[in-house]
C-alpha cells in the first residue's frame, strides 16, 4: 500500500486579528510572535473563531502533521523539540537554545507571573471595565463571529474571566442605575439640594484601585528589564514574546477607558520601547510574512464537540490503492450489488407466479363481502 | 374583654407550656496558648500520616501559614480542626485565636489611635483572620518586616523573582494539585445540603471536578479553562473542561525548574533566612508529597533536594504545635 503523506507544514489556530493586531488575545499573539522567531516562513496562521476544535477547549494550538499541541508553553517546547529532531528543517526552533538550565528555569517562573500578573491586566481591560467592554471588546469580538454565536459567545468569553478577575480585585462592577426617584410633595426642594453623581465616584475609584493594583507588577517589569535591551541581555526569548504580546495588548487597542494606556506610556517608556521593538523585530517590514488563513465556520459548532466528535482540524490520510485492491473492492461492491439483484429479482418471480392466485383470493373476497352486504339488506326489509 | 368561657374551655385542653431559654454555648472559650484553627489532616488510605504529622493541615493555605509562623521561630502553638471553613472568620481558615493578654496587645498595635478600643464581639474573643498573623507574629518577636524594604530577601532582584515563583506555584503547581488530590463526596454535597469543606473535595468523576474545585481552576489556571459544554455551543456554559495531559506537562517543567533553582541552598533563592517563598513552597511539597496521587507525586519524588528540603523543612514546622 503506498501511502502519499500531506506535507508537513505547521499551521498554528489562533484568534482572529482585530484593531490591526495579528490577535486580540494574549497567547495567540504571543504563539505568533514565538513562532515568527523559531520557524519563520515555515508556518502559517489560521484565523479561527471555534476554540472547540482545540483538546484543550482554549486557543492557540498548533497542528504539525499528526500532533496537535494546546497551550503557548507547550507549543514552546513542541517547536523547540523540532530543532533537535529535524534540525535541518528547522534550524532555530528553539529560541532559547542561549539561556543556561539557571535561567531556563527563571524564564518558565517569570513566564507563569506574565501570564498570570500582566494577562490579568489585560484581561480586566479588555472585559472587566465596562467602557472597554460596551465600546471596544464586546463590538469587536461580535463581528468575529457569524450568527447566531455573536449574541452569545463574546458574553461566555467574558464570564470565564471573571471569577479569575474578581479573586484579583480587578473585577469592576457596573455602578448602579439611577434610582427612579419617588414623587414627594417635597420634590421641588429635592431639586434645588445639588445631587452627588455617585457613578462618577464609582468609576473614579475604580480607576484608582486598578492603577493601585497595575503599577507593582508593571514596576517588577521595569525593573526586570532595566536598560537591556531583552530581559535576558542582548538576545531576545520566548518571554520577551509572551511580554511584548501583554504590552502591545495594552497599548495598541483604542480603549475608551484609557487609563493603564496612559499609565505605560507616562510611567513606564522603557516596556512600550520594549514591546514596540520586538513587534518591529518580529512582524516588521523586514521580518518574513506570515501566511494566514480563514477557519471555515460549521453550524456543527452549535454542538458540543463531546457528543458529535466531527471536529478534528487534523487532515485525514489520503492512500492510494493499488490495482489489487481495486479489484477486491470491485469484487466487493459486485458481490454486495448481486445480493440485492438477487433479493429484487427473487421476490419479483414470486410475486409474478403467485399474481393469478392472489387475485382469486382477493375476487372471492369481494364476493363474500358483497354477499354479506346483501344478506343483511334482506334481513332489515324482512323486520320491516 | 374577657375570654368566653366555652373557648377558654376548649383552650384549656391545650395548655401552653413555657420552656426556659436556651443561652448559645461560647464556641471559642479563652485559649491558654495561641491556637491555629485549621482545616483538618487528611488521612489518605494509601499513606498513614504519622500522629507527629498530624497537626500539619492538608489545605495548602492552613499549612501556608502554619510554615509561616514556625519558621519566623515561633513554637508552642496549638492546632485545633474542629471548626468548618464557614464558621471561621472571613468564611476562611486559618483563623489565629489568642489568649487575652495577647489579643489586648495586638489590638492595641492595631489600633493606636484609640486609647478605649471597643470591645466587639471579634476582639473580645481574640480571634483574627489570617491576614493580622504576620502583625502578631512582628509583635511578638519584637521586629517589624514592614520597615524591611527587601522582605528578607537577598537583594530586589530576588524579591522581584520571588513574585515569579509565587506565580508558578499558585499556578500550575496548585492546579496539578487539585486534579490530583483523592475526590470525596457526600450524599449531603449532592443534594446541595451538605456545606463544602474549605479543601478541594468533591466528584468522583476525574473527568467533571465539582463546582467548587472547577471554580477554583477558573482563579488559577491561565488561561481560565473552558466550559464544558465548550464557547460555541448553544448550551449554557457547564462545568469545566480541563486537559490533564497540558497541566500535567506545565507541571513537570514547574517541578523541574523549581529543584533547579533551590539546587544545593539552604533556602530558596540563596536567601540566609527563611521566607515567606519557602513557607509557600513547603506547603506546597509537603501536600503534593502526602497527599497527592501519582504522577504528580512521583514528579517530586523523583528530585532528591527538593524531598530532601521538605523533610528538614517539615522537623522545623512541626515542632513548634502540639495538639
Amino acid at each position: 500500500m503506498a501511502h502519499n503523506l500531506p506535507a508537513s507544514e505547521i499551521k498554528l489556530y489562533v484568534w482572529p486579528k482585530l484593531w490591526d493586531i495579528p490577535s486580540f488575545d494574549p497567547y495567540s499573539l504571543s504563539a505568533i510572535l514565538y513562532l515568527q522567531l523559531a520557524v519563520p516562513g515555515k508556518f502559517s496562521v489560521v484565523e479561527c473563531t471555534d476554540p472547540d476544535l482545540s483538546p484543550s477547549g482554549q486557543l492557540p494550538f498548533l497542528v504539525h502533521g499528526q500532533e496537535l499541541v494546546a497551550s503557548f508553553s507547550s507549543i514552546v517546547k513542541y517547536v523547540a523539540n523540532l530543532a533537535k529532531t529535524e534540525g535541518s528543517t528547522y534550524p532555530s526552533g528553539d529560541v532559547d537554545e542561549f539561556l543556561s538550565t539557571a535561567k531556563r528555569s527563571q524564564r518558565n517562573a517569570w513566564l507563569a507571573h506574565v501570564e498570570a500578573n500582566l494577562g490579568n491586566l489585560v484581561a480586566s481591560a479588555l472585559y472587566a471595565t465596562q467602557e472597554n467592554w460596551e465600546g471596544l471588546t464586546l463590538p469587536g469580538l461580535a463581528s468575529l463571529f457569524p450568527l447566531p454565536q455573536r449574541y452569545f459567545v463574546p458574553q461566555k468569553l467574558r464570564e470565564a474571566y471573571q471569577p479569575r478577575l474578581e479573586g484579583a480585585g480587578l473585577w469592576a462592577h457596573p455602578p448602579p442605575d439611577e434610582e427612579e426617584k419617588k414623587k414627594t410633595p417635597f420634590e421641588k426642594e429635592l431639586r434645588k439640594k445639588p445631587t452627588i453623581d455617585k457613578r462618577k465616584f464609582l468609576l473614579v475609584f475604580q480607576r484608582e484601585k486598578f492603577v493601585e493594583k497595575a503599577k507593582p507588577i508593571l514596576d517588577i517589569y521595569s525593573r526586570l528589564l532595566a536598560e537591556n535591551t531583552f530581559l535576558f541581555g542582548d538576545q531576545i526569548s520566548s518571554l520577551d514574546a509572551a511580554l511584548a504580546s501583554r504590552i502591545i495588548l495594552l497599548l495598541n487597542p483604542p480603549y475608551p477607558e484609557p487609563t493603564i494606556k496612559d499609565l505605560l506610556t507616562t510611567s513606564y517608556p522603557n516596556l512600550v520601547a520594549h514591546a514596540q521593538h520586538v513587534q518591529e523585530q518580529v512582524l516588521g517590514s523586514n521580518a518574513p510574512s506570515i501566511k494566514t488563513e480563514s477557519h471555515r465556520h460549521s453550524v456543527w459548532s452549535l454542538i458540543p464537540s463531546g457528543i458529535f466528535s466531527r471536529k478534528s482540524p487534523i487532515p485525514r490520510l489520503t492512500i492510494e490503492k493499488t490495482d489489487e485492491e481495486r479489484h477486491v473492492d470491485r469484487m466487493r461492491w459486485g458481490f454486495i450489488g448481486l445480493v440485492f439483484g438477487s433479493l429484487c429479482a427473487y421476490i419479483a418471480v414470486l410475486g409474478a407466479i403467485n399474481a393469478p392466485q392472489i387475485r382469486q383470493i382477493q375476487r372471492r373476497l369481494a364476493e363474500d363481502r358483497r354477499r354479506e352486504a346483501g344478506g343483511s339488506d334482506n334481513e332489515e326489509e324482512d323486520s320491516d | 374583654m374577657p375570654v368566653p368561657n366555652p373557648i377558654a374551655t376548649l383552650f384549656s385542653y391545650f395548655p401552653l407550656h413555657t420552656f426556659p431559654p436556651i443561652t448559645p454555648q461560647a464556641v471559642a472559650r479563652d485559649a491558654s496558648t495561641p491556637t491555629l484553627w485549621i482545616a483538618p489532616p487528611l488521612s489518605s488510605p494509601t499513606l498513614s500520616v504519622s500522629s507527629e504529622d498530624r497537626v500539619l493541615s492538608s489545605d495548602v493555605e492552613c499549612l501556608k501559614w502554619q510554615a509561616y509562623i514556625a519558621l519566623r521561630g515561633l513554637k508552642n502553638l496549638k492546632v485545633r480542626w474542629d471548626v468548618a471553613a464557614e464558621g471561621a472568620l472571613e468564611g476562611r481558615l486559618p483563623n489565629l485565636h489568642l489568649p487575652k493578654a495577647d489579643a489586648a496587645k495586638l489590638n492595641a498595635d492595631l489600633n493606636p489611635t484609640e486609647e478605649n478600643p471597643k470591645a466587639d464581639a471579634e476582639e473580645t474573643l481574640g480571634l483574627y483572620a489570617a491576614r493580622l498573623i504576620p502583625s502578631w507574629v512582628d509583635l511578638t518577636l519584637g521586629f517589624d518586616s514592614a520597615s524591611d524594604a527587601l522582605e528578607g530577601y537577598k537583594d530586589v532582584a530576588s524579591r522581584d523573582e520571588s513574585r515569579a515563583w509565587v506565580a508558578l506555584l499558585e499556578g500550575v503547581v496548585h492546579a496539578a494539585l487539585l486534579i490530583s488530590l483523592p475526590q470525596q463526596v457526600t450524599l449531603a454535597q449532592l443534594l446541595g445540603l451538605g456545606y463544602s469543606s474549605s479543601s478541594p473535595s468533591p466528584s468522583t468523576a476525574t473527568s467533571k471536578p465539582s463546582s467548587q474545585t472547577s471554580s477554583t481552576l477558573q482563579t488559577v489556571l491561565s488561561p481560565p479553562p473552558a466550559p464544558l459544554t465548550g464557547f460555541t455551543s448553544l448550551l449554557p456554559s457547564f462545568g469545566t473542561r480541563v486537559s490533564r495531559t497540558s497541566v500535567i506537562s506545565q507541571y513537570v517543567e514547574a517541578i523541574a525548574s523549581l529543584s533547579e533553582r533551590l539546587g544545593t541552598d539552604q533556602w530558596f533563592l540563596g536567601s540566609s533566612q527563611p521566607t515567606p517563598l519557602d513557607a509557600l513552597a513547603f506547603a506546597y511539597l509537603h501536600c503534593i508529597l502526602v497527599h497527592a496521587k501519582e504522577p504528580v507525586r512521583v514528579e517530586v519524588t523523583k528530585r532528591v533536594n527538593l524531598v530532601a528540603w521538605e523533610w528538614r523543612v517539615r522537623s522545623t514546622v512541626r515542632g513548634a504545635y502540639s495538639l
